[in-house]
């Protein structure tokens, strides 16, 4: 096991693609908290801390591109191929993957947690102990997400469509659930991670942090599970 | 050795594979031949655990690959040429592969100037010649020092030099003992590589032995040069077959080997002994209908 994952850490190394989602998410995240530092100035309540802190979420939908390049890129590339003659048990190329992508998309989250407060503690006085519910939930979250687009990866085979799907479903699919059911929404991947990132009790259309997290590992394990039945199913 | 026994796969309607069975002995270099479509290339990538079989079984010593220890150390493989990163390096990608076989890095500068991309293996594959990735893929099978080399289509995109220098290689690693199977449309440099092939059509075996057998059978006739020829002739006779004298000389449509073997069965003397030189491309052809070879 520790060879694989030796092996998956070197193909993450050796190409820039992940080095460039990295720098996407700190872009982003830098943009977001100097519009916040410039803007309000002053951070004043307890809601406003975890909002702001809340700007370091931006590295769960990269950990989550992540996950469906460190699958579904081999698949794309081809190397897949090169991979399953050194590596013939499925099951252990696939366990490899979701334990760099967790650690992949965990590190980004770290990464922008830091920046975020970085900024925003001298800048706009956030107070990190009022910010450590979404802290936390963020770093739980971010494992989960990488493992998630791992699996997403192995069902959908195209690094690209991956991403595509994945981000129609957050920005349009998720809306969509949203109209039709206001209940059934708080169930759908998107807000089960975004209820765990969020720091609260819950309210009218997001679970509470702890039933958030339970249900964000539950749609995390099905598509590892989807995966893992069509990665070991199919011809390569 | 490599055996495969009732071999199928069906994509759909289309029948891939159908019923083959055919062995590969150890220390052979053998060649897997047939037309465009025969399931050379899916017979292969089952016997290497890529593709999943309907039924049947293809197995390299009694094991389906899978099931096979450290399998980089009895098998090599060398598949699809475009199946690279194209902005990883030659080196990279033959690190990341001996990371997960636990090979040392060491090995790998050694197979790299081995294959003579040593000045390229810092390179990006994307900027890599079709020779150049082959190359790549032979170094990237010779990892764990196999005892087995299986090879697809392995001289496509090779020039004259390459496909010399594939042709040397092969042979200095078969001559170590070891057993190249070894899939290829050209059958000029087949015949002078091979020592044994297994024929394919529509996904069956239509032929499998020794080159010199399956060109004589073809050709349908061996020349032999005795000063026994009237005794060799009823030998062969009792054997099933016909002759032909024509003073010293007998001419048979047995296979040198048997003739040989029944002259030395009988102590007949040989001054000669020739299989009628038919090419393997004709061989090939007569054996698959005339099916043009890709």
């Amino acid at each position: 096991m520790s060879a694989a994952l030796r092996s998956e850490w070197l193909k993450v190394r050796t190409v820039r693609t992940f080095f460039w989602f990295w720098v996407g998410s700190a872009g982003l995240i830098l943009i977001a908290a100097i519009s916040v530092v410039a803007s309000n100035g002053q951070i004043e309540s307890a809601a406003d801390d975890r909002s702001v802190a809340r700007i370091a979420a931006i590295a769960l939908v990269f950990g989550l591109i992540a996950g469906i390049v460190v699958m579904a890129g081999e698949i794309t590339h081809g190397t897949v191929t090169q991979t399953l003659l050194v590596t013939p048990v499925r099951e252990r190329v696939l366990l490899a993957k979701v334990i760099t992508a967790a650690l992949i998309s965990l590190f980004v989250a770290v990464s922008a947690e830091l920046l975020v407060l970085a900024i925003t503690v001298p800048g706009a006085s956030l107070d990190v102990h009022n910010s450590r519910p979404v802290l936390l939930g963020i770093l739980l979250a971010a494992p989960l997400a990488g493992a998630l687009g791992v699996g997403f990866g192995a069902v959908v085979r195209s690094q690209g469509s991956g991403i595509g799907i994945s981000l129609v479903w957050l920005l349009i699919g998720e809306n969509i659930v949203t109209v039709m059911s206001q209940s059934a929404a708080k169930y759908t991947p998107g807000r089960a991670f975004a209820a765990l990132a969020s720091g609260e009790g819950g309210h009218h259309d997001l679970l509470s942090m702890g039933p958030g997290g339970l249900v964000a590992a539950v749609w995390t394990a099905a598509f590892v599970a989807a995966g893992l039945l069509v990665f070991l199913g199919r011809d390569v | 050795m490599i055996e495969v026994v009732d071999l199928r796969k069906r994509y759909r309607r289309t029948a891939a594979v159908d019923g083959l069975t055919f062995t590969v002995r150890n220390g052979s270099i053998t060649g897997f031949l047939g037309p465009n479509g025969a399931g050379k290339t899916t017979t292969l990538r089952i016997l290497l655990g890529l593709v999943h079989p309907t039924s049947g079984k293809a197995t390299i010593d009694g094991r389906r690959y899978r099931h096979l220890d450290r399998p980089v150390a009895r098998v090599g493989a060398v598949l699809e040429a475009s199946n690279y990163h194209p902005k990883r390096s030659g080196r990279n990608h033959l690190r990341m592969l001996a990371a997960a076989a636990g090979i040392p890095n060491t090995r790998v500068d050694e197979l790299t100037e081995l294959v003579g991309l040593g000045n390229a293996a810092g390179r990006a594959v994307g900027g890599y010649s079709l020779g150049m990735c082959q190359r790549l893929g032979v170094a990237g099978a010779l990892l764990g020092d196999p005892k087995l080399l299986v090879l697809d289509e392995p001289a496509n995109g090779l020039d004259p030099e390459g496909i010399r220098w594939l042709r040397d290689f092969l042979r200095t690693f078969a001559g170590d003992g070891k057993t190249v199977f070894i899939s290829s449309h050209v059958l000029g440099e087949m015949q002078q590589l091979v020592d044994e092939v297994v024929i394919i059509h529509h996904g069956k075996l239509i032929a499998q032995g020794p080159v010199s057998e399956l060109t004589a059978r073809v050709a349908g006739s061996t020349r032999v040069r005795t000063p026994q020829a009237t005794a060799l002739r009823e030998s062969l006779v009792q054997a099933g077959f016909e002759g032909t004298l024509d003073g010293d000389q007998l001419i048979t449509p047995a296979p040198a080997e048997r003739v040989g073997e029944l002259a030395a069965a009988k102590g007949i003397v040989l001054h000669e002994l020739v299989a009628d030189a038919t090419s393997l491309e004709e061989a090939f052809l007569e054996l698959t209908g005339g099916d043009e070879i890709r």
